[in-house]
Order: C-alpha cells, then sequence, then structure tokens
C-alpha cells in the first residue's frame, strides 16, 4: 500500500494525525478537537490495497460509556458452547437461527434486556434492491442473495412481508432521458432483478398521488419491506426453538487471546469457553474485534432519525419512493432544505407492513455509538425534504419518531469474513444499511464457515416453522371467531388503535424468548404502536403482564433494567396486607 | 344476530346519556362498550365539581358515572362491555355492526347509531418533543388510571406540560399523594384550563404557572431524569438561550384532547375542520343519515354536565330521525375558535337549538351575533369569554325566517 | 381581597373589602368568598386502598368541606385506610374525619 500517498490525503486534514500501517491495516492516532475532522480523516485513509482503517484519533474531552447491565452472576460460567454470537441484532439473531441447523451448540449473548434494541429496531425495514451498491462490494453480494430470501423466510418465520416496489422519481426531462437508461443499464449490470422504467401516466396507476413534477420513474419491483424487529425477534425466537440458547442482559467485558486464539470469553455473567467466537456486534463491532485481536476496521457511528405518521396518511404511499437527488430542487423548496439532512442516499417516503406511512432517514454522523436521541432540527429537515415528494406531508401527521446508529466502517461496505489474526473469530461485522436485507444471507455464509470449522452436520429435525398466533385482527371473522372459541382471551381487545387482543399479549409473554416488558411487548404483538401511543393501553398491558408474572405492577419495566415505571402504592394501608380475603 | 333501534358505541357518559334517552323515547337501545365497565373515564376522575348542571349537586366522576349506569341498568338496554366494534358497514335499511367480545364475533344491525366514542390525549411526540425515550413520560390520563384506578404513583417529583383541566386536576392529585410537582408548564400566554381550576389545582398549594413556556427536551435512558423547559415567542417557538433543565423523575402531559373518529371516518363521516368531531345539525345528525355523533367525539367539552345534555338528545333524536332535509350552513365568522351544530336542518325542529361555542381569545365582553341572508337576527352578549371554558345558549332559529337557500353565519364580536 | 370563584365553573372574579363582596354572580359565590377569606374550607377527594384486586383503590370524598389547612392531616388518615367490605357508593368509610363533623364516603362502589 502507498503510505505516503494516504497520509498526504490525512494531513491535508490534520497536519497532527500519525499515520502508520499496522499489521496490513493504516492505522491513525492523535488528539483533534473536531469530531468531523476525525471522521474526515478516516475517510482519506481508506486505500484499496489496506485490509481497513483503524481510525483511532481520539476526540478531545470525549467519553462514552457503553451501556451495560449492571447484573453480575455466575449464569454462564464454564459454559462451553460450540459458538458463542456476539451481539442480538438482526445479525446475531439470523446467525444463530442458521447455527441451529447444525449439530452444535449455540449461545447469543446480548446486553440489553431484548434482542433487537439497536439498529435493528431502528431502521425502515426496507429490504433493498441494491441499486446504489457498487460491484465488489460484499454489500451487493448480500443484499441480491439476501432480498431473494425474504418471501420465504418471512413465510416460515410467519412476519409479514410486501414486495411493495421502490421507484425512484425523475424531476426534469434530462434525468428521464440520461439518468434513467443509465440506472437500467447499471441495475442489469449489477445484477438487480425487475427493473423498470414507468412513465408519469404508468407511475399514477402504481403511485395514485405522485408528486406533479414527475417526469418519469425508474421501478424496483424487487425492493420490499418487513418489520425490521420484528423479524429480529422471530429469527431470534425459531433459534430458541431449535435448540440455540440467547442469554440477555449480557455483555462481552473482555476475551483471553493466546496463539491466535480465543481461549476464554468474560461476561458479567461468567466465564464462557467457546469454540468459535461470532462478532455481530453492530455498533461496538470493532470493540468486540479488537478484544479478539482481529481488527482491520473502525465504526463511525451514523446516527439516522425516522417519523412514522398515523394510517390515515397510508394514501400518500403506496411502494416506497424519493426523488432523485440528480437534478436540483426547485428553487422555494432548494430555500427550505439546506438544513442538515446530512450526507445519505437521501431516504424517501414509503408505506410499512404495518400500514403507517414512514419518512426519513437522515444520516448524521456522530462520535456516540448509543446516541439514539432525536433532534427537533432532523424532524423538521425530513418533513422539509420529502415534503418535495409529498406535498401534503405536515408535522401534524407524526405520530412518533426514534432514531437509530448505523455501525459504519470507512470503507462503507460490510466486514463479513473469516479471521484474520485470531483463529477462531468470524466477523459479520459493520453491517449497516441495508443490514436488514443482507442478514438471512451472511448468515448462511457463516453457518457454511463453521460448518467446515467444527466439521459439524445438518441437524434432522431442524424446524425453520416458527410457532405463532396470526394477527387476529387481519383474519376474516369465521376464522378470528374460531381464535376466541378456542380462548375469549383473543376477543378482548387491550389496545384499540392497533385492536391487539389480550390472548396475543399473553402468547407474547409465553414465547419462547419472552420479554416481560412493555417495549418487549410491544415490539411483538403492537400494543402502544398506533396513535394514542399506548396511552389508553399502557395501564392495561403492566397489569397483563403483572398478573401473568406474578409480580407487582411496579416490577414492569418499560424496556431496559432501570426503566421504571411505578413507583409503588399510592396508600400506606396497601402495604400492609397482601392476605386475600 | 341481533336488531336493535339504536346502537350507541361507547359506554361513558355521552353514550349512556344517549342510551337512556333513545329507550325513554321508545327505541330498542343497545351500548358497546369496550372496556371490562361502564362509565368511561369518569371512573378515573375521582376530583369533585360534576354534576352542578345536571343533578346540581357537586359530585365525583365516578359518583356521576355510577347515577347514569343505575339509569341504564333500570332500564331495557343491552349494555355489553369487553365489545369491541371491529367494523359498521352502511346498508340500505340501517346499520351492520361487527364486534369482537369474549363470546366470539358478534353482529348487530341497527337502524341508527350514535357514536360516542370520546377522545384521546395527545402525546409528547405530537408536540414535538425531542431527547431519548425513557420511562416516566406520560399523558395526564394515563398518570391519572394509575393513580386512580390501580393506586400506583407514576412520578415522585414530575413536570407537568399543559394548563389543560387534567394537567392542572394531576397536579393537585400528585401532590395529595406525596409527589413533587415543580411547575405546571404552558406554551400560550394564558391557562387552558378552566380559571377555578388554577385556582383550586394550583393556587392551593403553591405550584408555580409558568406561561409562554414549553418542555423541549427530556433526558434519561431507562428512567427520565430530568427536562429541558424553554421559554417561546409569541409564535409559540422557542427561543434559543432561554432553555432550563429541570430534573425530576416525570414528565406528565395534558397537551389537548383529539375527538376520536376512526368510525365514524370509516363511515364516511365529514369532520369539522374547528372540532375535529363530526359536521352535524341541531339533532346531532353527521352528514351521514342516521349517524348521531356525541360528547367529546362530537366536540371536547369541559363539562360533563354538557355532554349529558347534548348526548341526551343525539339518542332522543336517532330514536325516531327522518333524513337529512334542507340544511342551512351556519358560517363560522369572526371571533369563534369553535361551535355546534354547523347546520341547521329546516325540515326538523328548530326553534330551540341549542348551541355551544367556544370563543377564539379572552374577551371580557363579547356579542354573540347571527345573521342571515346579510340581515342580524340574534344578538346575545357575553361576559368573561376564555377559550377553555364552552358557552351554552338556546337560539330560536325559527324566527329567522330560513329558507333552503339562505346563507346563515354566526361572530363573535368584542367589545 | 382578589379571587376567584371555585363553586362551579364559570369562575366569577370576585373583591371581598371589609366582609363586602363584590362581582359575585350568586348567593353561593358571596358565601364562598366570604369564607375564604376568614376560612377557606374545601372538598378533598382521594381514594383508599381496598382489599379487593378488581378495585385496589376505591374513590372517596368528603361529604362537606373541611378547613384548607386540615388538608394534610386527613391525607394521612386516607393513606392508613384499607376497606375490606364491598361498600357501595355514598358509604360512610371514615366518619368526622379530621377533627370535624365531615365524613368520608365512597364515591364508586366496589363490584
Amino acid at each position: 500500500m502507498n503510505l505516503n500517498a494516504v497520509a498526504k490525503r490525512v494531513h491535508k486534514i490534520a497536519p497532527s494525525v500519525k499515520v502508520e500501517e499496522y499489521r496490513g491495516c493504516v492505522r491513525l492516532s492523535g488528539e483533534l478537537d473536531s469530531w468531523d475532522l476525525i471522521y474526515r480523516c478516516g475517510v482519506a485513509a481508506v486505500s484499496g490495497k489496506s485490509l481497513g482503517v483503524l481510525n483511532d484519533i481520539r476526540l478531545k474531552g470525549f467519553s462514552e460509556e457503553m451501556k451495560k447491565p449492571s447484573v453480575r452472576d455466575t449464569a454462564l460460567e464454564g459454559r462451553r458452547p460450540d459458538v458463542l454470537v456476539v451481539g442480538g441484532g438482526i445479525t446475531g439473531c439470523a446467525l444463530a437461527r442458521e447455527l441451529s441447523r447444525l449439530d452444535i451448540s449455540v449461545l447469543l449473548v446480548e446486553k440489553a434486556n431484548d434482542v433487537g434494541t439497536g439498529a435493528s429496531s431502528r431502521n425502515d425495514g426496507c429490504i433493498h434492491p441494491g441499486i446504489d451498491l457498487h460491484r465488489g462490494q460484499l454489500k451487493l453480494h448480500y443484499v441480491l442473495r439476501g432480498n431473494a430470501m425474504y418471501e420465504n423466510l418471512c413465510k416460515e418465520l410467519g412476519c409479514d412481508f410486501e414486495r411493495w416496489a421502490q421507484t425512484f422519481m425523475f424531476s426534469t426531462k434530462w434525468e428521464r432521458y440520461i439518468i434513467a437508461p443509465l440506472m437500467l443499464l447499471k441495475g442489469k449490470l449489477l445484477g438487480v432483478p425487475d427493473m423498470s422504467f414507468k412513465t408519469p401516466a404508468e407511475m399514477r396507476k402504481i403511485e395514485p398521488h405522485p408528486p406533479k413534477w414527475l417526469t418519469g420513474a425508474v421501478y424496483m419491483a424487487s425492493a420490499g419491506v418487513v418489520s425490521p424487529y420484528k423479524v429480529t425477534i422471530a429469527l431470534a425466537e425459531n433459534a430458541v426453538e431449535n435448540g440455540a440458547e440467547v442469554s440477555l442482559n449480557t455483555v462481552v467485558e473482555s476475551m483471553d487471546v493466546q496463539g491466535g486464539v480465543i481461549r476464554a470469553v468474560h461476561t458479567n455473567r461468567g466465564t464462557v469457553y467457546p469454540r468459535i467466537v461470532v462478532n455481530a456486534a453492530g455498533a461496538y463491532s470493532d470493540v468486540i474485534a479488537e478484544m479478539a485481536g482481529d481488527r482491520t476496521f473502525t465504526i463511525h457511528p451514523r446516527k439516522g432519525t425516522d417519523l412514522i405518521l398515523d394510517k390515515k396518511k397510508a394514501y400518500y404511499a403506496i411502494s416506497s419512493f424519493a426523488r432523485s437527488y440528480f437534478a436540483p430542487l426547485p428553487k422555494e423548496a432548494r430555500e427550505q432544505t439546506h438544513a442538515a439532512v446530512g450526507h445519505t442516499k437521501g431516504g424517501g417516503v414509503m408505506r410499512t407492513v404495518d400500514g403507517n406511512i414512514l419518512v426519513g432517514p437522515n444520516a448524521v454522523e456522530q462520535p456516540y455509538r448509543e446516541d439514539t436521541t432525536t433532534d427537533l432540527d432532523d424532524v423538521m429537515a425530513i418533513i422539509r425534504k420529502q415534503k418535495v415528494a409529498a406535498d401534503e406531508l405536515s408535522t401534524a401527521d407524526i405520530i412518533t419518531y426514534f432514531a437509530g446508529v448505523r455501525a459504519a466502517t470507512y470503507e462503507e461496505d460490510f466486514v463479513v469474513r473469516k479471521g484474520i489474526f485470531t483463529k477462531n473469530v468470524i466477523e459479520a461485522a459493520g453491517i449497516q444499511s441495508p443490514g436488514i436485507t443482507a442478514a438471512p444471507a451472511i448468515a448462511c455464509d457463516v453457518r457454511d464457515w463453521v460448518k467446515d470449522m467444527l466439521g459439524a452436520k445438518m441437524k434432522k429435525d431442524f424446524n425453520p416453522v416458527r410457532k405463532h398466533t396470526p394477527k387476529l385482527a387481519e383474519l376474516s371473522e369465521a376464522e378470528r371467531g374460531e381464535y376466541v372459541k378456542r380462548n375469549p382471551a383473543y376477543g378482548e381487545i387491550v389496545c384499540r388503535c392497533e385492536e391487539v387482543s389480550k390472548g396475543e399479549i399473553i402468547d407474547a409473554l409465553e414465547s419462547p424468548l419472552k420479554v416481560c416488558t412493555v417495549d418487549g411487548i410491544k415490539r411483538r404483538v403492537r400494543p402502544g404502536m398506533g396513535r394514542c401511543q399506548g396511552g389508553f393501553c399502557s395501564p392495561l398491558v403492566v397489569k397483563i403482564i403483572a398478573e401473568h408474572e406474578g409480580i407487582a405492577p411496579e416490577d414492569v419495566l418499560k424496556g431496559d433494567e432501570g426503566s421504571v415505571i411505578l413507583y409503588g402504592n399510592t396508600k400506606k394501608a396497601a402495604e400492609v396486607g397482601n392476605e386475600k380475603l | 344476530m341481533k336488531s336493535y333501534d339504536v346502537i350507541v358505541i361507547g359506554g361513558g357518559p355521552a353514550g349512556l346519556a344517549a342510551a337512556e334517552s333513545a329507550c325513554k323515547a321508545g327505541a330498542k337501545t343497545a351500548v358497546l362498550e369496550r372496556e371490562a365497565r361502564l362509565g368511561g373515564i369518569l371512573k378515573q376522575c375521582v376530583h369533585d365539581g360534576f354534576g352542578l348542571i345536571r343533578f346540581g349537586e357537586k359530585l365525583a366522576g365516578p359518583e356521576y358515572a355510577e347515577r347514569y349506569i343505575d339509569f341504564v341498568k333500570e332500564l331495557p338496554i343491552d349494555a355489553y362491555t369487553l365489545t369491541f366494534v371491529t367494523k359498521i358497514e352502511k346498508k340500505a335499511d340501517g346499520f351492520a355492526v361487527t364486534c369482537v367480545s369474549r363470546e366470539g364475533m358478534l353482529d348487530f344491525t341497527a337502524k341508527a347509531l350514535v357514536l360516542a366514542t370520546g377522545c384521546r390525549e395527545r402525546t409528547a411526540k405530537q408536540v414535538l418533543i425531542q431527547g431519548t425515550r425513557p420511562a416516566g413520560v406520560f399523558t395526564a390520563g394515563t398518570a391519572q388510571n394509575f393513580v386512580n384506578l390501580m393506586g400506583k404513583m407514576p412520578a415522585k417529583k414530575c413536570v407537568i406540560l399543559g394548563s389543560g383541566d387534567i394537567g392542572l386536576i394531576m397536579a393537585r392529585r400528585l401532590t395529595l399523594e406525596g409527589a413533587e410537582v415543580e411547575g405546571v408548564y404552558e406554551v400560550k400566554p394564558e391557562p387552558s384550563g378552566l380559571t377555578r381550576n388554577i385556582h383550586q389545582c394550583l393556587h392551593d398549594f403553591d405550584i408555580p404557572l409558568h406561561l409562554s413556556h414549553t418542555v423541549t427536551r427530556v433526558f434519561g435512558a431507562d428512567r427520565l431524569t430530568a427536562v429541558e423547559v424553554a421559554e417561546v415567542d409569541d409564535k409559540m417557538k422557542p427561543i434559543k438561550g432561554t432553555e432550563r433543565v429541570v430534573e425530576c423523575d416525570a414528565l406528565i402531559l395534558s397537551v389537548g384532547l383529539i375527538p376520536e373518529n376512526e368510525l365514524a371516518e370509516s363511515l364516511g363521516v365529514k369532520i369539522n375542520p374547528f372540532t375535529k368531531g363530526p359536521d352535524c345539525d341541531q339533532t346531532y345528525m353527521s352528514s351521514v343519515d342516521g349517524v348521531f355523533s356525541a360528547g367529546n367525539a362530537l366536540n371536547v367539552f369541559d363539562l360533563v354536565d354538557y355532554v349529558s345534555e347534548c348526548a341526551a338528545d343525539a339518542g332522543a333524536n336517532a330514536a325516531h330521525f327522518t333524513p337529512s332535509g334542507g340544511c342551512v350552513r351556519l358560517e363560522r365568522g369572526r371571533g369563534l375558535l369553535s361551535y355546534v351544530p354547523h347546520r341547521i336542518d329546516l325540515s326538523k325542529p328548530h326553534d330551540k337549538v341549542v348551541f355551544f361555542f367556544r370563543s377564539a381569545k379572552d374577551m371580557d365582553r363579547g356579542t354573540l351575533k347571527i345573521t342571515a341572508d346579510g340581515k342580524e337576527v340574534y344578538k346575545k352578549k357575553f361576559a368573561f369569554l376564555r377559550p377553555p371554558e364552552m358557552q351554552r345558549v338556546e337560539i330560536d332559529c325559527s324566527a329567522f325566517g330560513l329558507s333552503a337557500k339562505s346563507s346563515l353565519s354566526v361572530e363573535l364580536e368584542e367589545n | 381581597m382578589e379571587l376567584v370563584c371555585i363553586v362551579c365553573p364559570k369562575g366569577c372574579r370576585m373583591t371581598v373589602e371589609n366582609g363586602v363582596v363584590t362581582g359575585n354572580t350568586c348567593k353561593k359565590g358571596e358565601a364562598f368568598a366570604k369564607s375564604e377569606a376568614t376560612c377557606p374550607m374545601r372538598t378533598v377527594c382521594s381514594t383508599v386502598a381496598t382489599a379487593f384486586d378488581s378495585m385496589p383503590v376505591l374513590p372517596v370524598r368528603t361529604d362537606g368541606e373541611i378547613p384548607k389547612s386540615k388538608i394534610g392531616e386527613l391525607m394521612q388518615l386516607i393513606s392508613g385506610i384499607r376497606v375490606t367490605e364491598k361498600v357501595r357508593r355514598g358509604d360512610v368509610v371514615a366518619a368526622s374525619v379530621a377533627g370535624t363533623e365531615v365524613n368520608l364516603i365512597a364515591t364508586a362502589t366496589i363490584y
């Protein structure tokens, strides 16, 4: 690699940064007082011939403490799983499920109180067609394969999946005649299936409310949409059904690596001795890779915010669409949009699988790996930007919004490989957008590597079909009636916005990976996801959880440890007698 | 399949009053309630002040509700609880109502419907509060449920955003139960709740009210640890540099109520942009013949007594309704925030039209004026008009000499 | 002394000077203003604990007004009450509370 050329690029941005070669990687070190400079140095250090960028430049005065569970016990002490999966995002959960096809023992550890609480739940659920990727990228390989797997995967898992397509809309003649054919050609070269050009008249048949400026669109029929957290949870549940073990509230603190082999992994719940460690730690995947002695990349967190609109606005979009960014915006829109929408493909307007409209995301580089706070500037910038494509859009439509952090590497590609410096590690790291699409395909490759490394065999009794109750509100009257006859709790509606019954909540409390928190139930069966945002049903959900688990309502949490909802009784006298009369 | 003359959807104060009067008017009546008990939100309103007009007594919410539950129980009304309406379809001779309950799917038919579905609260995200997503952010109604129905404390030290009545009531309630209310913050330059609630809920307990202030951000990864408050300008936008962080463990929101009309909308009922409830005539019939609206689904009221009154009228009217005849729209002039009814159906009695309205702003003195075909036909003076305090007046519209081609408008003039 | 009437939702603005009330629109308002100037009185509403899972707390109120200064004392008493019988709306839960003639009554029926 030409280190001098790299150093020259980096020093143009920040002369004080030390640039060196370390085990085939470009390593940057020093201290700067701007995250923007540190990020730009990292980008400048990317070189095709290195293994990756190790950006160790410190941000002056910055520190972020990893959010950790406080529990310390020996629940896992001395365990010897064949494979330890670190991280319960969609990648980790897809991995656990694929690995549970093998006759080996699989342990997945996740530091939060549920799986899929990081970027896997904080994204738009888009199953990407892959048009924005490049040849040679691992991303492209996995996105094309993953996309094709989704139909069957969701059928097996009992998750909703819709191929509602994606459209890229043009506002000028020249885009229509130059960009559109180029895009179609690119699609062909990349292997993106089912792309076509649509005239405005054809588009109107697909999207009843297309923007007025539409001159044509590239239509990508292979794009789809899922509920990303639902799929993540379903993958984990099916993995558990097939013998994998999931340990929540479990954080990897350090590893013993000797002679290029991980000998032990220390967690807050005991020391584990796995034969293979798979790193699927998302925003912390470079930290885990470093512990494993196998780091060749650096995560630079990139926050994105998404807005969820009332289902009444579902007519805004049938598919998922975005305005082409090649032509400048119309003048009046341009003046409003300069605010920090940041570096992103641009986001768009789409219909979620649950029938809401989702708008966003944007992209903001930040030093924090776990800062998922939202900002008014971001929310307003997203509205202003997407108003160009959906002109009725207004803040009054919003029912909620959230932010997530993408685990981006400076190479802007996934790191999916066997260990380079450590023999028994596999990296499934730097999985950012379009990670939801890619995860099932990544999991297949990793499964095959593990199979070879351990000489494992496929299990005969693997059951890919997850046990689940269908969404009762979507059944026919007769079918729904049958369910209620079997279990009257299916007829008792708890969340009226999303029509969720008590029976469905109890099913979630009895599922293979039960998480008895208000958020855990919300992510599984949707009470509180509607327009009242749990205003009516949250007390009921707390009560149902408490009754089912035999705990006091004040012991029911919203999500992670510490997210206490209630502080005990209003009355002293309520404490006296717990004896039943 | 059971057939009724009138099906009332919602068993809160509006639904109960509507069912009572529909039944008394001779209609075979049913009430469908999604909760386990009748009474609606009044079950959790343990404070008093209900019933002064209706019963001449100051009752607590549950007392008021139980009186109406007793009325309904004494009459041949079928009350279905834990019964949730999943679908309503308009048929040639009425409506087909599908419900789900613990007994299975239930199908009903009705000649007329009274939608008494109440309202919901606006949430933190709907007023664009930013930051983390911790536990400890509650709407006032949710906090009230925890305290008054479950007997559990949702806060030790809280900030209340919004001076709507429920927010004020909860400030007092939480203080009485031993929590500290750091302050009530109101984005508008004047309070949103009833004046007497400002006095008996805040002043009595020395709780500060910060007008022209809002909460902009919440902090805390798991449980709320603090909120950021800021002063706002005359466009209600936070002023940079005025932010202040207040440590607290709960944020309670009383930032507005939205009439619940998802079922009404599924029937094609036209929604009035100012009340956010169905556009209605003087009999409370919506734009769809046979569909009536009552209570907070029609228009957010501040007195339950008025809810009962208008719902009783809606129920009686539903019992023997006629299709919409020639209607004259009551156009909205200056000075009015919202009002009902929105039109006068000349084919129906209109000599005693009950007109509910709110002023658009505080007025020490104001005159309500109605103009028909360019001529002033009605005038009445009011004192101490405030947007949070709904006014009620009976108007004889039959004296206006209206015809189907008439133009009719109402305005409120400050004097 | 200037005050706002809390007797009914109308909220009349009144003035009390040397025992003379102005600004009221009814007799009740006048009486309220006079008592407010000498010994402010309030109706107190709250809940008490019960022994029933179906209704862990029972709403209650005083059946008359008590001096504002005694609210704290009353709340202490209320906190210690636990209803073990299925009382009905209007039943007395505690008689003559906080050194007054006023009773604490149930405002709902335990179901």
